[in-house]
């Protein structure tokens, strides 16, 4: 492990049960994250990308392999947190509420966690709407709100299932730009797994991209871009064209792979 | 947001629905009066040759029995709905205080439902009348009419509960877990607020039924109650007009009952912010 890495995954496998087939999501995946970055996941559909997620955040286990967490994860009762595309907030809640939630599990006092909710909700620009309930929000709006409540954790590290996926394109754009803003200011590790290329350069400091099932890391790519950056700028297109044909292949792999199945199944 | 309120288009709209709506129910209401008023007596004596109580009949012993007694009858009808009401909403809370937790912690715990939900499934269907001997054997007094009350409620209560914790997004769990909740946050933050909705359903359906059941509950163990007054007039003293009087009395207050709950119900959905 570098010595400077926050986290290590070690030659991480994963496999579930599925409709009574055992599905292997991951194999053999090593990725180190340092303090502080920013790391896009990219890969064909069903790589095992969310799959790693979970596993990252405990929502499910790993079959093999090891997560190590460094120094300054050690103390907190939770290391990893997670910010869903469908949002998954509670509906009952306000919007100040909801962001209090993992402040009253932590048994933060009253005081103290409506200073610090209305802190988060300044940062996330959603003034004005504390006492809004979820179903009155935009969908760019809900995601600032669970972004938000990711952030009232003290998990140093955010995990993020394409988090902007469902937004429209400018929505998109414009939370790409405030997500950079609120990394820069609270100093997260973020690791983003998205289908986007261009949200991935836009983004991250390294992108890692992924094989097909089962999957584990192809290639690494580090984006050395100074921010805030331009899309259509000639080192922004070389790169994304880059990760791009590195996706691509990728992607043909797995479509003759499926063919070769299907002849396969159709023959039996 | 919630500004939509009256005013607008869209406020004159519904207001014109709620007066449509009112208006068909208005009438609908009065062509069934107007055939009991007219049309049943000639029915039943073809029928049968019984002459059947008409609606100004039954109506008028209705309004008597509010302002005059009957030797047989010590009550008013006043109080006769007074001591329903109170039977009903007893066993409606005793229901309500063991049917909700009951069921929260049979959906939250796997092992909890495969233990009760067999055992609940086959008493379900047993219509509360069926369960008078256990309560004529068991019981005593008062506690014989409101467990038949209790009966009528439990179950609506039940089954509701239990769906609501079942159709929670799975999706709010692992938000929960993510977000550092323990497996009791999970109970109290997630899974009881995330039914509540379905828990007013079941309360609203469980009181319908507990005041669906008041002629049986106090026909056993009673002698006050508009359902016993029902009961006396047509089985004991076969003074018609008399209980069907009552059967108005039951259904204009099951569905005053009703819509309180209804309206209840909304509100409480609207403070949480789910609807």
């Amino acid at each position: 492990m570098d010595g400077d890495a926050l986290i290590s995954i070690r030659d991480l496998g994963v496999s579930f049960k599925k409709e009574r087939r055992t599905v292997e999501a991951i194999r053999g995946f090593s990725l180190d994250v340092k303090d502080g970055e920013f790391i896009c996941v990219l890969g064909p559909s069903g790589c095992g990308k969310t799959t790693l997620l979970r596993v990252l955040s405990k929502l499910q286990e790993a079959t093999s392999g090891k997560v190590e967490a460094m120094k300054a994860l050690g103390t907190e009762r939770i290391p990893f947190t997670q910010v869903f595309q469908d949002f998954a907030l509670f509906p009952w809640r306000t919007v100040r509420k909801n962001i209090e939630f993992p402040l009253e599990t932590r048994g933060v006092p009253f005081a103290e966690r409506e200073k610090v909710s209305s802190g988060l909700i300044d940062l996330v620009n959603l003034s004005g709407f504390e006492d809004a309930h979820p179903k009155e929000l935009s969908g760019g709006m809900k995601q600032r709100v669970a972004i938000a409540r990711a952030l009232a954790t003290e998990a140093s590290v955010l995990l993020m299932d394409e988090p902007f996926g469902s937004l429209d394109a400018q929505t998109r754009n414009l939370m790409q730009k405030e997500l950079l803003d609120i990394w820069r200011k609270t100093k997260r590790t973020i690791i983003f797994v998205t289908h986007s290329v261009d949200e991935a350069v836009y983004l991250s400091d390294r992108i890692v991209v992924m094989t097909s099932r089962p999957g584990s890391v192809k290639k690494v790519f580090d984006v050395k871009l100074r921010r805030p950056r331009e899309r259509t700028s000639k080192e922004f297109m070389e790169i994304r064209g880059e990760v791009l044909a590195e996706l691509q292949a990728e992607f043909d792999k797995t479509q003759a792979m499926e063919h070769a199945r299907d002849k396969d199944s159709s023959e039996q | 947001m919630t500004q939509a309120g009256n005013s607008g288009i869209l406020g004159r709209i519904r207001d014109s629905e709620i007066a449509s709506r009112l208006i068909l129910g208005i009438i609908g209401a009065a062509a069934f009066i107007l055939f009991w008023e007219y049309g049943i007596d000639p029915i039943a004596l073809s029928i049968s040759g019984n002459h059947f109580p008409t609606f100004s009949q039954s109506m008028g012993a209705l309004l008597d029995s509010f302002t005059n007694r009957e030797l047989w009858n010590p009550n008013f009808m006043g109080e006769h709905l007074g001591f329903s009401l109170v039977r009903v909403l007893m066993g409606f809370g005793i229901a309500a205080f063991i049917a909700v937790p009951l069921a929260l912690i049979m959906g939250w715990m796997k092992s909890f439902e495969h233990l009760l939900f067999p055992i609940n499934e086959i008493a379900r269907p047993i219509p509360p009348l069926a369960w008078i001997p256990v309560a004529v054997i068991l019981l005593s007094g008062e506690f014989k009419v409101v467990f038949i009350c209790f009966l009528g409620a439990y179950f609506p209560i039940l089954i509701n509960t239990l769906q609501g914790v079942k159709s929670i997004d799975p999706l709010l769990f692992d938000a929960a877990k993510t977000l550092g909740a323990s497996r009791s946050n999970i109970f109290f933050k997630v899974v009881v607020p995330a039914t509540s909705a379905h828990i007013m359903t079941g309360l609203r359906i469980g009181l319908g039924v507990a005041w669906m059941t008041i002629v049986a509950a106090e026909m056993i163990g009673a002698t006050n109650g508009v359902g016993w007054y029902i009961y006396f007039s047509a089985v004991q003293q076969g003074i018609y007009e008399q209980a069907l009087g009552g059967m108005i009395l039951i259904g204009v207050v099951g569905y005053a009952i009703f819509l309180l709950m209804e309206i209840t119900e909304r509100r409480f959905l609207k403070w949480m912010g789910m609807r």
